[in-house]
């Protein structure tokens, strides 16, 4: 029981990050390679509040979002400009810094000892510190996640960010502001990533930068491809395929190692054959298909 | 000091010379964004090793088959992955997607392979090397900086001097042109692959004769590869070399200054530079030209 219970937690974090993805790479078209690192600095964020000022939890949930919120407006904002290749390579390259900051940053992250003994989170007086605690509050924040996104992608902005996605610039004409509207979406993106990052902080208690490498950006790529980009329920179905289906490797008697390597190799396999033969998924509505102005 | 900093840009760049090529010729080409370039270089010390040490064939020899296994899986990869994709008229984005999942997987495949752990592929002790300028360098070292060097002329050389490499040109330059000048664009673009990866392939195998060779060491050298050929251009093949020399002065520059352990943050840092500063300059004309 306790595993699955373990399960459900890594589903919902899962499910925030390929759903916070979605918004930015499927409903937008900006294909981002660093949310990872948007994960990553919500959840050291949440960690040094946590460890070295007892912070309650909504203080540190609210920090986490305004620090990686900025972040993503000044990515957002500074990238408008760069389109397709460009925007990816930025993206790879904002996700290699943030990672080499949090890995050599010694004196606040820890480096690659990381930051361990995170204490459990308090919500309204109530010290959530078992499992079924946790589950229930990673739940209720995939929830407000999933909500807060089906809110959008049905309101004006939805709409606006779909038709940015498909032609930019008949966006502009029609007098829509798409350099505020792109870098409103990043910033809402980077925002519930790093809620994600908090949840996971506070449910291992050791947080360190190897979990927020390049190949977790990949990895939420993969989630978001293989449910279906563009779709709301797509991400949901996509992380329950690649979080799940993996863990019946523990089953077949493999070693941690092998499996380790056996579950990534599955995931970028699921990469390649969903963007080759399916490329809008399982429930998706866009394919990355589009040829942008520039390549 | 100053004679070990030389030797140390000198050796970098030798050795990340053939990939950063590589990456250039694959990208002005195919305009893929050809992550999996990093894994494609692993290949090749990996599968010299099993030649070598299984199969029981000379280090040459070893060194050489395994450079021709990376050009084979280069090739492979676009033929099965990304032309498939191509005719059916793929954005570039889709097939970064793609390289992105061939990069995690391929990388994985080694590491179940061969392990996580550290392996040497030359079976000889490392000596202390010559002095150069006041710096030392090995024998071993000296040839992947004339090999470097050396990649970078003879393929200038084929590109100005040959028919492929003027079919090379002209299909970086204009693809649709070239085919109606009776180029084989899809042809052009196998052969950049074929080139390509087993150039990235002898930068591994000199990395991996360097120092120790793990699964990872190709995502380090793929990303200063992407730096110095979006930071130099694609328009010729002297301007991603230019820029991989000064990149490796600069990360030398900021080791003595920050530590090493910072190289890597100011690679990137510089590369999101480079890419913002040329659009807010106007140069996009340029970037368009290298990747219409």
């Amino acid at each position: 029981m306790e595993y699955l219970v373990h399960l459900g937690i890594v589903l919902c974090i899962y499910m925030v990050l390929s759903t916070s993805l979605n918004l930015v790479a499927g409903y937008s078209g900006l294909l981002s390679v660093a949310h990872a690192a948007f994960y990553g600095v919500g959840a050291y964020v949440v960690a040094l509040m946590a460890i070295h000022w007892h912070s309650p939890f909504w203080l540190a949930i609210v920090a986490a979002t305004a620090v990686t919120g900025l972040l993503g407006g000044v990515v957002g904002g500074s990238t408008l400009r760069l389109r397709g290749d460009y925007f990816v390579i930025t993206t790879f390259a904002l996700q290699v810094v943030v990672f080499s900051v949090l890995n050599n940053w010694v004196a606040l992250t820890g480096g690659p000892m990381g930051l361990p003994g995170i204490p459990p989170p308090v919500v309204f007086g109530w010290t959530v510190s078992s499992q079924w605690g946790l589950l229930l509050l990673t739940g209720l924040c995939c929830l407000l996640t999933l909500f807060i996104c089906r809110r959008i992608v049905q309101s004006p902005l939805g709409r606006v960010l779909k038709a940015i996605r498909e032609d930019e610039v008949l966006a502009q004409a029609n007098g829509k502001n798409v350099a505020a509207h792109k870098t409103l979406v990043f910033v809402l993106g980077a925002s519930m990533a790093s809620t994600a990052g908090a949840m996971y902080a506070y449910y291992v208690t050791f947080i360190d930068p190897t979990s927020f490498t390049v190949m977790e950006s990949i990895l939420i790529i993969s989630i978001v491809i293989v449910g279906g980009a563009g779709s709301l329920w797509g991400p949901v179905v996509g992380a329950v395929v690649l979080v799940t289906l993996p863990e019946l490797l523990r089953f077949i008697g493999l070693p941690s190692a092998v499996a380790a390597n056996t579950r990534q190799i599955l995931y970028g396999g699921a990469l390649v054959a969903f963007m080759m033969w399916r490329p809008q998924g399982l429930l998706g509505k866009y394919a990355f298909e589009k040829k942008s102005a520039d390549t | 000091m100053t004679g070990q900093i030389i030797v140390n840009v000198l050796l970098a760049t030798g050795q990340l010379l053939p990939i950063a090529l590589g990456f250039a010729l694959i990208h002005r080409t195919s305009r893929c964004l050809h992550f999996a370039h990093g894994a494609v270089c692993v290949i090749a010390p990996y599968l010299a090793l099993t030649f070598s040490a299984v199969a029981g064939f000379p280090l040459c020899l070893a060194v050489v088959a395994g450079i021709a296994a990376a050009a084979v899986a280069g090739a492979g990869i676009e033929f099965f992955c990304y032309r498939p994709m191509r005719r059916r008229g793929s954005s570039s984005l889709s097939m970064a997607l793609v390289s992105l999942g061939l990069l995690v997987a391929i990388q994985n495949t080694i590491s179940l392979a061969y392990g996580d752990g550290a392996q040497r592929l030359r079976p000889w002790a490392g000596g202390p090397g010559m002095e150069i300028w006041g710096g030392r360098i090995t024998g071993l070292q000296v040839a992947a900086v004339c090999c470097g060097f050396g990649c970078v002329i003879v393929l200038a050389a084929l590109e100005r001097a040959t028919r492929w490499g003027k079919a090379i040109r002209a299909v970086a330059i204009n693809p649709n042109l070239a085919r109606v000048c009776g180029i084989e664009s899809s042809r052009v673009v196998l052969s950049a692959f074929l080139i390509g990866s087993g150039l990235a392939g002898v930068s591994g195998v000199w990395i991996a004769l360097d120092v120790d060779m793990m699964p990872t060491i190709g995502l380090g050298a793929l990303m200063m590869s992407i730096v110095a050929a979006v930071a130099g251009g694609h328009r010729t093949l002297f301007g991603p070399a230019v820029s991989l020399v000064a990149l490796m002065a600069i990360l030398q520059a900021a080791g003595l200054l920050i530590g090493a352990e910072w190289q890597e943050a100011v690679a990137f840092a510089i590369l999101i530079g480079v890419l913002l500063l040329r659009h807010t300059w106007g140069a996009e004309a340029g970037l368009r030209l290298a990747l219409p």
